[in-house]
């Protein structure tokens, strides 16, 4: 793999390491059920100007889907400890062999009072990146970016959620993705009405 | 005259355009009467305005005719010595003199943002009151409106080539000069929910939102330390901070934390400096109110205080009840020191507030 620049995003900076390690662990979909299986870890780092220092990894399983998951949290301050908690971004493949990735973003619940998993709302995410964020996802290569039944035919209960269609293996838009419904969205207090 | 213009948002630079124009302005004002006056052979008409304000017991804090705030004020009386030689004298003039008078002793104490808005309200009002005389700065402020209006848009495109820049009265570089050390000042100590612009101060605590308690990096609760004002201080973090967690306490108490990933002026830990003083600190928001008596009214929305605070405000309106004349005019800084604007020294703070006692989205945080 060519080695990728970095990537400013908002208040995030993304790092990618160079190279794949193996990493062995419980799938996302297995982690209750599961045994543990080996796969392919590539990894980026996400920084921001408020301290995040968070070490993400994209695995590919030997027999599981690919997802995108938080390895590791360097540093950063008390509310970033939810984005190890609850940051994993499942990937699926889609109709046509592509990864589709669910964009549910990290929302303040007042009534939790932490950060958890919410269907996207492409007007609040814009909000809070500041520009547009399928933009932002085409810039980088993304194949189509919408909801689920307009980009894959989707007719189930989720055909309503927003996602986006990638080459499988682009790690450079899972990581813009990853970044800005997860950390950015923590950065920014999403869902909390200041 | 050299007409400078702004080409982006740097506030020297615009406050440098304000100053420069207040002295063309004042100059071309001041020729321009004693002209008259020297063709009506009184040479001391400066002086004799003096001596008739003085015998009539109100203040006159003018050393010469080309002070713009003089003529400004003297043209708007109702005994003006002056408004019969003003060629297109109207209301609408006296109106702007006025609101032009009120902001530029606002630049003269640093109040005044000096950013591009606040150029085109003041481009504006100079164009006003120097378009009917007939004076050349009128022009000027015209340019500068068209200009700050393009930089807005958007659609201003600099020059490869920087613009020779005209040179500075000595009493535009002291009006720089007195901004530039208020500003550092400002950003030392910002207001409560503005940014914090200097280093991560070293003590680092952690507010817990649900027990309302401080902690330091051992885990042990420092709330003590604040006596009496431990409920107080809390609030006021909770109030721009509400999710709680790591804060840094400066040596003399000012407190930083992370909001929206921007390093932010949350409160004190300890006693606010200053809080005793009436002194007015911050730039003046570019909005008036007024005080009904019992309530105070935004003139601009006309809404209404109690209706619109985010916390409990009846209390602080009936001290101010107690303070305040009905029909009072009023105007606020960001820092919330709330006062009653003067035409001329240094207004006196009345009471400070913050955003959860003021209108939604006014002051910072």
């Amino acid at each position: 793999m060519s080695e990728l620049a970095n990537i400013s995003v908002s208040k995030c900076e993304i790092e990618f390491m160079p190279g794949s390690k193996p990493y062995r662990g419980k799938p996302m979909a297995d982690r209750k059920d599961g045994t543990e299986q080996t796969g392919t870890l590539t990894t980026f780092r996400v920084a921001s100007s408020d301290e995040l220092n968070l070490i993400v990894g994209l695995i590919e399983w030997e027999s599981a889907e690919p997802e995108v998951s938080p390895i590791d949290l360097i540093s950063g301050l008390q509310k970033h400890n939810g984005l190890m908690r609850r940051g994993r971004m499942s990937i699926k493949h889609s109709a046509d062999g592509k990864w589709l990735v669910v964009l549910s973003v990290l929302k303040y619940s007042p009534a939790k009072e932490y950060f958890t998993l919410h269907g996207g709302n492409i007007e609040e995410i814009d909000a809070f990146l500041g520009h547009s964020f399928k933009d932002l996802l085409a810039g980088s290569g993304a194949l189509r970016f919408g909801n689920r039944a307009e980009i894959d035919g989707d007719t189930s209960r989720t055909a309503n959620q927003l996602a986006v269609v990638i080459e499988p293996g682009d790690i450079q838009t899972l990581a813009l993705a990853y970044t800005v419904t997860r950390p950015l969205a923590v950065i920014n207090d999403y869902g909390l009405d200041l | 005259m050299a007409f400078a213009l702004p080409e982006d948002d740097d506030d020297i630079t615009i406050l440098g355009i304000m100053a420069s124009m207040e002295i063309a302005a004042a100059n071309e004002f001041s020729d321009f009467l004693n002209n008259q006056f020297t063709a009506a052979g009184k040479l001391d008409w400066f002086e004799e305005i003096r001596h008739y304000r003085k015998s009539l017991g109100a203040p006159f804090n003018y050393n010469a005719a080309n002070d713009l705030r003089f003529v400004l004020n003297e043209a708007a009386q109702h005994d003006s010595q002056i408004w019969h030689l003003i060629p297109n004298m109207n209301q609408m003039w006296v109106n702007a003199a006025d609101n032009l008078r009120k902001k530029l002793n606002q630049l003269h104490h640093q109040q005044l943002r000096p950013d591009l808005n606040t150029l085109f309200q003041m481009s504006t009002l100079f164009q006003q009151v120097t378009e009917g005389p007939g004076l050349e700065v009128a022009s000027w402020a015209r340019a500068v409106k068209s200009r700050v209006q393009s930089i807005l848009a958007g659609t201003y495109k600099a020059p490869q080539v920087p613009t020779a820049e005209p040179e500075k009265p000595k009493a535009v570089k002291k009006v720089e000069q007195e901004y530039k050390t208020a500003k550092k000042e400002f950003e030392k100590r910002p207001p409560w929910g503005a940014r914090w612009a200097g280093l991560k101060p070293s003590r680092e605590l952690s507010l817990d939102r649900r027990t309302r308690d401080i902690y330091d990096s051992n885990g042990v609760s420092v709330k003590h330390e604040l006596g009496q004002l431990a409920e107080q201080v809390t609030a006021m973090w909770l109030r721009y901070f509400p999710l709680g967690g790591e804060v840094w306490v400066d040596e003399d108490g000012a407190t930083m934390a992370y909001i929206k990933g921007m390093p932010t002026m949350v409160g004190w830990f300890g006693p606010a400096p200053d809080e005793d003083k009436d002194n007015v600190r911050g730039f003046v928001l570019p909005r008036d109110y007024e005080f009904t008596g019992t309530d105070i009214v935004d003139l601009e929305s006309r809404s209404i205080l109690s209706k619109n605070s985010g916390e409990p405000i009846k209390e602080h309106l009936a001290l101010l009840s107690k303070k305040l004349p009905e029909g009072a005019k009023l105007n606020i800084t960001d820092y919330g020191d709330l006062f009653i604007p003067v035409d001329d020294g240094e207004p006196k703070r009345i009471t400070r507030m913050h955003k959860g006692i003021w209108f939604p989205g006014q002051l910072p945080g």
